[in-house]
Order: structure tokens, then sequence, then C-alpha cells
């Protein structure tokens, strides 16, 4: 088994897009963003805990990495290469927002996008799995969990219409988020991702 | 049920998401966030889980109470307003694209199953390059089937199961919901399987031992295993069941180890039968020989900490008693035996991920991110040289220089790891690294030779030279990816571990010496006899040659990120992930050392 192998070497290999490529490209675009986007919210959203804020910072990191489209290398890591962008966009924004104190300071950001980064793969993998472990909620506890999320039904609602203390939503929201990380957990751990 | 009270830490978390946590929960939630990387690792398992629940909500509809459909993730986030920028292009293939989905999924979801799949082959393994391929000795073999059995490849390619079906290993059996029945075999052991289980078989085939993992109603010939998910576990030596996760298992050829961190776990051994069950905080032992198979019950072992300092990257000199720790903010020099810091600097560098010391203990290399690689004469706290990485945005893992000193390494990491850089330590000219398309995840200097061992994701131990810059030969053990690679100082011994387990080489007859199940930190004694291996609360030792565990330290719930042996034989220094400093244990004398 001598042989020469495939050499790695440590070059940089430059960029290169006709434009007739440029015809293709939108498609794969559409391709990768779809496929990408709940994970790029969800980074956007730890770093900037503010779920309209963490929207239009996905506009926005979306329009970049369009514009900067041509210099992705097919093959190579798209969900990575967002969160680069989307980390700069995020930066930006928390600079634009001066000292206010309903944001996370940069350092802590720059901590919290390190370690997101490398969780991506883990991340995913927990969604997937809160699919299934939604599905084996009791209805009406799923329910009351979605109406709270959707922000459809105001937590006031919800209680009336179990004829609890709002304090008891925020209580059994509580318990259900514990479940179903467990749950979460231990679907992972049986599909020997854990 | 139990009155159901999240931790104060828990309940601020939830808050700042919810967006109700008031100027001091937030503030006190970064004071968290700043100084532990577990709280931020919570906090964005927390943060995931609220988005993924926020985004599957938006199409939520209050209805009443017997609507039981499961909302789904969105595949995209809708809508996407526009943008100046955004193309109008764009947003027609948007349009188009979300149009076609539809209709793939359309199609997909009416797909006739058995058109559609790809039949999963039976694995078959191929050893040390050698051109034999042998059949497995064990199989999974599906007896009977009353109802529905899918078959769930590693690829995820579904198709039914069949009687007299043979299962790959890495592939899952799912039984449907409906009063499916069904019986499966392995190496001669039926397991009756209920509605809705499913089992997947772990372990690579020719191997010894052979684990499930299963989730549901499994019974293995009388014995009922309540638990869920639960594990079976078949080696030469035992049989085993419990809680998935919870256990610690190392089997060599000569015996296997079972280590209950939780709960218990029942341990029957194949030579005369003898059960026993391991209850929390105890390990046995059970080998062929009639030995007393007796629990031990190790007190967990608090190690000395070696410098009151934090410790996030740690390095040791050739001499054994310098040391180099990154502390999350400065590089210092520390000598071991006086206790003393020599030296203290600012590297102005961007999340740093590694360090080394060259062979002759002057430089010191620093992998990063923003500049990659730097280069340090620690003892005038001067930069020698600054290396870039060939992409931007990317991690140096791993520094390394050869042992001659003539050529540094690390290997790069953006997301994955995605191969190993070289440079020539006398005009810094890059070199080319022989080690294919492989993801290398691991790679170590052989010592007393010119040859460097990676180790790739499909599990090829890739030995390649840095003088000549080729490759020299490709060993495999498994198909388990290699995560550390580690060369006894004698240049004899390798030892590759990963989620598999590890295995020892035998460099000059390039065979497999020994390996077993259990992973974790790797180190070789000084003389090469003793390894040492961290897994998470357990510090073991084996006999490096023969395979054999000499003894086993119950550690604190802790997992070391780095281990070496002490010079003067008598200690083990590792980094302590949990508490972020340089600790020492004693190494356990007797008279199997």
């Amino acid at each position: 088994m001598v042989g020469r192998g495939e050499y790695f070497d440590c070059e940089r290999t430059g960029v290169h897009v006709d434009n007739k490529e440029k015809l293709d490209l939108s498609a794969d675009f559409i391709r990768l963003l779809t496929g990408h986007q709940a994970a790029l919210l969800g980074f956007i959203y730890s770093l900037v805990p503010n779920w309209s804020d963490a929207e239009d910072l996905l506009q926005q990191t979306s329009v970049v990495l369009w514009e900067k489209f041509a210099e992705f290398r097919p093959g190579t890591d798209f969900g990575r290469w967002a969160c680069t962008v989307a980390r700069f966009k995020v930066m930006n924004f928390l600079k634009s927002q001066g000292r206010d104190r309903h944001f996370f300071s940069p350092e802590i950001v720059e901590q919290l996008a390190d370690q997101a980064e490398e969780s991506l793969a883990a991340l995913e993998a927990e969604r997937k799995a809160l699919s299934y472990c939604l599905e084996k909620l009791p209805v009406t506890e799923r329910q009351m969990l979605m109406g709270y999320y959707s922000g459809r039904m105001a937590v006031k609602d919800l209680a009336d219409k179990r004829e609890v203390t709002p304090f008891a939503i925020y209580k059994a929201i509580s318990r259900l988020r514990e479940a179903l990380l467990g749950c979460i957990e231990r679907r992972l751990a049986m599909e020997g991702m854990r | 049920m139990n009155e159901f009270e999240p931790s104060p830490f828990l309940d601020i978390i939830n808050r700042v998401l919810d967006g109700t946590a008031n100027e001091s929960e937030r503030s006190q939630l970064q004071q968290n966030l700043a100084k532990n990387s577990q709280a931020r690792d919570l906090y964005l398992r927390y943060a995931n889980l609220h988005c993924t629940l926020r985004l599957m909500s938006g199409s939520f509809v209050p209805a009443d109470e017997n609507d039981v459909s499961v909302p789904r993730i969105p595949s995209s986030v809708p809508p996407i307003p526009s943008a100046k920028s955004w193309s109008a292009s764009v947003r027609w293939a948007i349009i188009c694209a979300s149009m076609a989905a539809v209709v793939l999924l359309a199609i997909w979801a009416f797909r006739i199953p058995d058109q559609t799949v790809e039949p999963i082959q039976p694995e078959l393994a191929k050893h040390n390059g050698d051109p034999k391929v042998e059949r497995s000795r064990f199989t999974l073999r599906v007896v009977e089937i009353h109802g529905k059995l899918d078959v769930i490849g590693e690829d995820k390619i579904v198709r039914a199961a069949a009687q007299g079906d043979e299962v790959p290993p890495g592939a899952t059996l799912r039984s449907g919901e409906d009063g499916t029945k069904a019986i499966v075999e392995l190496a001669g052991k039926r397991l009756h399987l209920g509605a809705d289980t499913s089992i997947r078989w772990m372990k690579d085939d020719v191997k010894p031992p052979q684990i499930f993992v299963a989730h549901g109603d499994v019974r293995l010939e009388k014995v009922a295993l309540k638990t869920t998910p639960a594990f079976v576990l078949l080696t030469p030596h035992a049989e085993m069941r419990g809680d998935y996760g919870n256990t610690d298992v190392a089997v060599s050829a000569k015996s296997t180890r079972v280590a209950v961190n939780e709960g218990t776990v029942q341990l029957i051994r194949r030579s005369d039968q003898k059960r026993l069950d391991i209850v929390e905080g105890t390990w046995v032992y059970a080998s062929a020989d009639n030995d007393p198979m007796v629990p031990q019950r190790p007190e967990r072992q608090a190690p000395e900490v070696a410098l009151k300092v934090r410790a996030d990257r740690v390095a040791l000199a050739p001499d054994g008693k310098t040391m180099a720790i990154f502390t999350g903010a400065k590089l210092e020099i520390w000598d071991l035996e006086t206790k003393e810091r020599l030296k203290a600097f600012d590297p102005a560098l961007k999340r740093v991920t590694g360090l080394s010391f060259s062979p002759n203990g002057e430089w010191l290399i620093v992998g990063a991110r923003a500049p990659f690689v730097q280069v340090w004469d620690w003892r005038n706290e001067r930069v020698v040289r600054t290396l870039e990485s060939p992409q931007p945005e990317e991690l140096a893992f791993r520094p390394v220089f050869s042992p001659d000193g003539s050529r540094l390494y690390c290997s790069r990491h953006a997301g994955v790891f995605k191969g190993v850089c070289g440079w020539n330590t006398l005009d810094w000219r890059p070199l080319g690294v022989p080690t294919g398309k492989g993801k290398v995840k691991s790679f170590a200097p052989i010592p007393k030779t010119d040859l460097f061992a990676a180790g790739t994701g499909d599990g090829s131990l890739i030995l390649w030279n840095s003088g000549s810059e080729k490759q020299q030969e490709v060993l495999r053990h498994s198909k388990a990816s290699i995560q550390e690679i580690c060369a006894s100082a004698d240049g004899r011994l390798l030892a590759q571990t990963g989620p598999e387990g590890t295995v020892v080489w035998h460099l000059s007859e390039r065979k497999v010496r020994w390996h077993f199940e259990g992973n974790g930190h790797l180190a070789f004694s000084q003389d090469g006899k003793l390894l040492a291996i961290a897994s998470y609360g357990y510090l073991d030792f084996w006999n490096s040659e023969t395979g054999q565990l000499l003894s086993t330290i119950r550690t604190e719930n802790d997992q070391m990120q780095w281990l070496h042996f002490a010079p003067d034989g008598q200690t083990i220094i590792g980094l302590s992930g949990a508490k972020h400093r340089v600790v020492t244990w004693k190494i356990p004398t007797g008279p199997a050392f």
C-alpha cells in the first residue's frame, strides 16, 4: 500500500466564477439558504435574543450572502460561511446600538458565536429531534406550547382557558421545555449521537 | 407529580429568551456566560429550543384540543422581505424553488417505498490493507416478522426488512406502531421486539463486543429490558444490560470492565453464568478466568491542583517542568516544580486553540484564529513568525513540531477539520501534506522517525514521511473516525482513539497489538510501558504491550482535556475540563506495575 497520496497543500486557491455560472448561482443559493435558514436564525437569535431584531438581521444577512455568493466555494460548509457573515452583521448591529443593556456585550457575543459555530451540527440534530419529541407530548400541552410561542394566544388567555393563574402557565411552559430537552437528549443518545 | 422548580439559572435563561428578564437578570446571565463555557452551552441549547419552537409555531393556529397535528420546522423562514439589493431574479427563484419543493414533497409523500430504496448490503471488513475480506462472525439476522419492520441504513435509506435479512452494523431496525412483533438474532441470542421499537446495532463486525441501543419494547431471552433506551452488550467474557449513557465499558481481548456512573447494570459472566448487579459508583472486571467477580467501589479521588491559575490550553516543554498555559486572556509560562510563574504576556490572539513547544524548548507555537499560528521565542517574549491560514477564519488545532524541529504542522478547522498544514521552519516555506481527501481529525509525530500519523474521519490511519512529503502507508482498523493519536516515545507503539474504542498498533509490524471499547484522551508513559486513558470520571492505566488493565482511578465528574506523564514516572498531569486547572495524580503502584 505504499504510494503517493493526494497532496493537500496550503496555498490558497482563488475563486473563479464566470458569467455563465452566475445563471446557476441563484438556484444553488436558494437551495443552500433554505436548507440553512433555521440554523442561521437560531445562530443569530442566540446572539441577539430579540425575535424581531433577529429576523431583521437574518434578512440583512441573507442579502449579504447573496451579494457575496460568488465567493462561496461549492463543497465547503455553507452553514459555517453563513454564520461568519451573520456574526459580522450582529457585531455591526450591536455597535449601532451603543451600550444598550438589552443586548449582550460584544465580548460575550464573540464567545457565544465561537461556541455556537462549533455546535452547529449538534444544534441541528437537536432541532430534528424536537419534532419527534413534540409528537410525544400530550395534545393539550403541545397546544399550549404552540399557543405560547406563536404569540397568537396571550398568557392570560391560555390561563383563562385552563382556569389557572398566568404564573401556573409560565411554570408549565418551563416544565415542558425541560421535558423536551430531556427527550431530545434521550433521542440523540438512542441514535448514538450523544 | 413533583412540583417543578426550574433552577434559578435556567429560569433566567428562559426569561431572557422570552424577553421578560429585567436588567439585573440580564446582567447575571452575562456574568455567567462570560466565565463558564458550560453555561454558554446550556444557553445555546435553550436559545435553539426557543427559536425552533417559535419557527414551528409560526404556522400554528389555535384549534380545539382534538387537533393532534404536530407542527413542523418550516423549510424556510417565511417570508423574506424584499430588500433593495435583493435582485428580482432571486425573488423569482425563491418562488420557483418553493413551488418545486412542494411538488417534490408531494411526490415523496406518495412514493411507493419499495421502488425508491436501495438494498443495504451487509458490511464486510477489510483489515490493514489485507485483500482478504472476512465475513462477519456476528450477524444481526431477522428471524420472524409479524407486521412492519424497516431497516434504516447509516445513510438514512429505508427499506422494508424481510425474514432472513442480515442487517449491517450501524443500521437501525424499527418496528411499526400497530401490533408489530419481530424476532432478531445476534450471535445466537434472540431478541424479541414489540411495536414501535427500534434497535441500533452499533458495533463493527469481527470485533468481539456487540452493542445494541434499544428503545421501546425489547426482550432478551426471558429478561425484559425495562429501561428506555436500554443497551445490551455482548462480549467474549460477559453479557450486560442496563441504562445507556451512564456506563463506562472497556473490553479488551482478555477482559471486560464495566463501570457504572448512575443506576444499575446487570452483568452475566459467560464462563460460569454468574450474575451480578453493578450499582452506581462501582466497577467490575470480568475475565474468562473464574476469578471472584466482585464489585469494586473506589472512592472518588480528587486530584492535586498543580497550579492555581486558570488554564484553557496547556503544553509541557521537553524538560518536563516548564509549562505554557493559555489562561483565556494571557499566555503564561510556569515552572511546575517551583510553582513559579516565569513569564506572562499578551499574545493578542483571537481564540487560542492549541499550544506546543519546539523539541529544544525554545519556541512555543500558538494555534489560534486571526492570526492562524504564531511562533514565539518565549524567553524573549518575541514573535518569531506569524503564519496565516490558507482560508480565512480558520482555526489552527494541534500545532506540533516534527521531532527534529525542522517542520511545523497544525490542522485546519472551520466547523469541520479541513486538513493539515505544514511549514519548513528554516525558510517558512509551506510543505505538502499528503493526507489525501480524508478529513484529518488528529495527527501526531512518531518519535525516532520522520513519520507522522494522521487519523481521518473514515478510520484511515495515514502514515506520511515529513521529509519526503510523501504518503507511506494507510492502515485501517475500522471505519470509525479517529479522534486522537498518540505515539510512544520510542516510536514503537501508536494508539488511536475514537467513538468505537481505542486501538494500539505495533508500528514496526504494522499490526494491531490490542484494542478495547472505551476511549478518552491518551498518553504513553516515558518508557512506553503504560498507556493512560482519561474518560469521563475515570483514569485507566493499561499495560501498553499486553492490553491488560492495571488500575483505575475513579476521578471526579470531569473530563481531562489533555494528559501527560510527568518525567518522574510517578505522576500523571492532566488539564481538567471542568475546573480549568492543571491537576496531577499519583500513578498507582503494585505488583502489576
